[in-house]
């Protein structure tokens, strides 16, 4: 069977392969250059273009669960071939695992090289920016596999469920994107404890300083409190009347002014070193949902499919 | 040739789409050894039934057992049933030496010799696609595949619906062949009576998803007759005669009927009946369908 | 060896059941002097896939003939033709011609057309049928 399942998916495989070694290949080659001439603020040139082919991994899942996963079950109900394979003496559950096996397993090995060198070429550019936030993260580390896991297990549960592969591909799509955003502003900020900071106003007023405890890390929530501990909402107006500011003080004197009168800022975040924890239990949880649209499958493919 | 045990045999079987019966408490037993000829108008459920015997389906009433075992219940039973579906689906993606592939490595019993010559016989190209073969030829490539994993049981729905009159032939000419040489038993569907004739030496007549006869062709013949009488005789039959069907003009009465014995009453003309007569008569018949399932010699 | 002694023809809208056709080709074909005593009659297989039809409906002809003692199965071998009709059908065979020769003549004169003639032909051959078996 797996030579079945091989057979049917070599030349997808063969011709994505090929595409992410290019990437890969571009991404090594400039990786040198990339790391002695950055400097902080944007990127330039080839370089900028790259960091954007590196923001189209948050689409390799996607590829995956609406090219590899929608038409994996649909297209053989589709054109009736699973009539033929079913019929083989091989049950329909162990053509299902095998399916499954070859397509996830060149899905896992494929999105790791993509994910691992894109995550090591952009170590320049997260030493400044920090990849722990909201955009960087999912295109970091080893989260983008539990993804595709994910992507490719929706895909071919929608694709046994409707039947058809194109209606299952644009399921998987939008299915796809409302769970990862969903999961990135309701679920990922609460997966481990946050840290709460008290830091000065510096950062706040932008007046230059020592970098604090915040940096690199993902801030959930802040707010700014004064002398007695209240929430303080407009903070302009409540230092103009503490420290009587004139139109022609700059930052620095805002902010020793805010030093000055007990005004600071609260910070709810994950710090930067909660990076790879909290990969690892993303990924799990993606992982986990993999794992159960699979078991549904199973399920389907026993119970309603025919 | 035959053993014991039925080749198919259901027990108040239904299947049922949402609120659509495709099947509707079907009790029949197909004996093995036979080249079966399951008929009936589409959609009456012949291949419903056949999807049900390989597996494919689940029922959702009744019982259903193949050669003694559940369908599909695992791989040794998958291996004993030979399944061609519908429009003999091929990968078209695939050449047919890929299908061969499929074929062998798939099925323990793979019969390698057979299926290769079988390939050639036919003047198939292993390189070719089987996307790109006309409609005889995926469907003796589909047969060939459900051959050669060598099952006792072959199921073929429709195999000759889609095939031009000489390709039909030609297919059914093999598959003669293939039952005088390894004697599978062969359950055929089709619509088209003169086929099932020639070839089919017991049949099941389904309508509106009920059995309504089965039977060896020889004994339907013989307990079946043609009566031919003026209107004015009563169509009151003696015990052990049935009427199946009867058709009125001014003058005349023609009733078919089965009957366990001859005919003697004077009154009627009687003659012999052909399987296509029989199996129209039993298709458009409007009666009780249990009544009529059983049909001994 | 030589196949295809006898070539048999099935015709499914005739109304015979397929295994009676052959029956009646082979005696025909013993009547007319194409089959011979120990000519080997085609084997189930070359039949089979000759005209696509049931092996055991050939099976149950050749039965039939050996009931009839035209034929005898050698295992392993084939089905053999043991007797000849043709010698003993012959003569009777002209002098019947002739008869029927000078009833059709009848016929023509006394106004019937083709159609009309065989279907009275019809019609006498079923009813002393009928009652040959009743």
């Amino acid at each position: 069977m797996t030579w079945l399942a091989w057979r049917q998916f070599r030349a997808q495989a063969a011709l994505t392969a090929a595409l992410a070694v290019g990437v890969v290949v571009v991404l090594v080659m400039t990786r040198h250059d990339l790391s002695t001439s950055i400097s902080p603020g944007a990127p330039t040139g080839i370089y900028k273009l790259l960091r954007l082919l590196g923001t189209g991994l948050i689409g390799v899942p996607a590829f995956v669960g609406a090219f590899w996963g929608a038409p994996l079950i649909a297209r053989e109900l589709e054109t009736g071939t699973h009539r033929l394979a079913w019929t083989q003496s091989v049950t329909r559950g162990t053509w299902l695992r095998t399916k499954l096996a070859v397509v996830g397993a060149v899905t896992v090995v494929l999105t790791a090289a993509f994910s691992l060198v894109f995550t090591w070429w952009s170590i320049p550019y997260d030493n400044i920016d920090g990849r722990i936030g909201t955009a960087n993260f999912g295109q970091r580390g080893i989260a983008p596999i539990g993804y595709a896991c994910f992507a490719l297990a929706l895909g071919a549960l929608l694709g046994l469920v409707l039947r058809r592969t194109i209606p299952a591909m644009v399921a998987t799509l939008v299915g796809f994107f409302v769970v990862r955003y969903l999961v990135q502003t309701l679920v990922r900020p609460h997966l481990l404890p946050a840290e709460t900071v008290t830091r000065s106003l510096d950062a706040l007023l932008g007046a230059p300083g020592r970098s604090s405890a915040a940096s690199g890390g993902w801030i959930l929530s802040r707010s700014t409190v004064g002398p007695t501990g209240a929430r303080v909402n407009g903070i302009d107006q409540a230092l103009a009347r503490a420290c009587k500011l004139t139109r022609a003080d700059g930052p620095s004197q805002i902010a020793a002014c805010a030093r000055r009168a007990g005004f600071h800022e609260i910070v709810k975040l994950q710090p930067a070193d909660h990076f790879w924890p909290l990969q690892a239990v993303e990924t799990a949880l993606f992982l986990g949902f993999a794992a159960a649209l699979v078991g549904a499958c199973f399920w389907w493919i026993r119970h309603r499919a025919a | 040739m035959s053993t014991n045990t039925n080749a198919i045999e259901t027990e108040r079987l239904s299947k049922r789409y949402g609120r659509r019966t495709a099947l509707d408490d079907c009790t029949v037993a197909i004996p093995t050894g036979h080249v079966v000829g399951l008929v009936g108008a589409n959609g009456a459920g012949k291949s419903t039934l056949l999807q049900l015997a390989v597996g494919l389906l689940e029922p959702t009433d009744g019982t259903i057992t193949v050669l003694g075992g559940r369908p599909g219940a695992g791989p040794a039973q998958l291996a004993r049933v030979g399944f061609l579906a519908q429009d003999a689906p091929v990968y078209g993606n695939l050449t047919v030496g890929d299908h061969l592939q499929l074929g062998e490595r798939l099925n323990p019993g793979w019969d390698r010799a057979l299926a290769r010559r079988r390939i050639e016989r036919f003047g198939l190209d292993p390189r070719q696609r089987a996307g790109r073969l006309s409609g005889g030829q995926r469907s003796q490539l589909a047969l060939t595949i459900a051959i050669g994993k060598r099952p006792e049981l072959l199921l073929l729905d429709e195999p000759v619906a889609s095939l031009d009159p000489l390709a039909r032939r030609e297919f059914l000419a093999d598959l003669m062949q293939l039952a005088a040489e390894h004697q599978p038993t062969v359950v055929l569907s089709s619509h088209l009576l003169s086929d099932v004739e020639r070839v089919c030496d017991h049949v099941v007549v389904l309508a509106g998803g009920r059995v309504r006869v089965a039977g060896d062709v020889d004994d339907l013949l013989a307990s079946h007759k043609v009566l031919t009488g003026a209107r004015t005789v009563s169509t009151a039959l003696p015990p052990g005669q049935t009427a199946i069907s009867a058709s009125h003009t001014d003058r005349q009465t023609t009733l078919l009927i089965r009957t366990a014995g001859p005919v003697h009453d004077p009154r009627w003309q009687v003659s012999d009946v052909g399987l296509e007569e029989l199996v129209l008569a039993y298709m458009s018949a409007d009666v009780p369908a249990r009544s009529l399932a059983a049909v001994g010699p | 060896m030589e196949f295809g002694v006898i070539e048999f023809r099935i015709d499914t809208h005739s109304g015979v059941a397929p295994y009676r056709q052959i029956v009646q080709q082979v005696r025909q074909a013993l009547r007319l002097g194409l089959l011979e005593e120990g000519d080997q009659l085609p084997t189930v297989k070359e039949v089979v896939a000759q005209v696509a039809i049931n092996p055991n409906t050939v099976l149950k002809a050749y039965r039939e003939l050996e009931h009839e003692g035209l034929a005898a199965g050698r295992p392993g071998l084939g089905t053999f033709v043991t007797r000849s009709l043709a010698d003993g059908s012959l003569g009777a065979h002209k002098a019947l011609a002739a008869e029927l020769g000078r009833w059709l003549q009848k016929a023509r004169r006394a106004g019937l057309d083709d159609d009309s003639i065989a279907a009275l032909f019809e019609r006498t051959f079923r009813a002393s049928m009928n009652e040959d078996v009743a």
